[in-house]
């Protein structure tokens, strides 16, 4: 697959529930990294995608599924390194 | 591999006046950051951040980054190490 879209998602989770929920962010083979942050947010994701229908469809069929997130948000990037 | 201490994501907002690809050009220039992309949002840009110690991060930040013509706004978001939260349990 030529990964050339790339998204950032940012997360909201329950309390108590922050290390479960980016341990199941980790396996999803579209997510290149997930780290807890702090600030507004509780993690950050990066995910690719060879088109942004597929990181939409990684948003909202796999991330949004895990149990224990409030709220989530999918920033689309503008123009990645990686598209030529 | 570099190992570094303390890594940040900011998220940016950067003023209609200036070229915004020129203003990600110019952060990826800036020692220490590590990636650079323009966003589609109600953010323009994110910048991940890395240091070694955690006044770097704020010079970086404050010193380097908001330093930049155009840029508005700053929101440092420091990662956490997932072992804080095992510690927790």
């Amino acid at each position: 697959m030529k990964e050339v879209e790339v998204g950032y998602v940012f997360l909201s989770i329950e309390a108590g529930k922050r290390l479960e929920v980016i341990r199941r962010i980790r396996e999803i083979p579209a997510v290149k990294e997930a780290k807890l942050v702090l600030g507004v947010f509780d993690a950050v994701a990066k995910i690719v995608g060879e088109t942004v229908d597929d990181l939409e469809r990684t948003f909202f069929n796999e991330v949004n599924k895990v149990s224990g997130i409030t709220s989530s948000r999918l920033y689309v990037v503008a123009c990645p390194r990686t598209r030529k | 591999m570099a190992f570094y201490l303390y890594e940040a994501y900011v998220l940016l907002r950067i003023s209609r006046e200036v070229f915004a690809r020129g203003v990600v050009n110019q952060l990826r220039e800036v020692p220490g950051v590590e990636e650079a992309e323009l966003l589609f949002g109600d953010y323009d840009a994110i910048i991940k951040v890395k240091a070694n110690k955690i006044h770097e991060i704020e010079n970086l930040v404050v010193d380097k980054v908001a330093s930049i013509k155009g840029i508005v706004s700053t929101m440092t978001m420091l990662c956490v190490d997932d072992k804080i939260l095992e510690q927790e349990r």
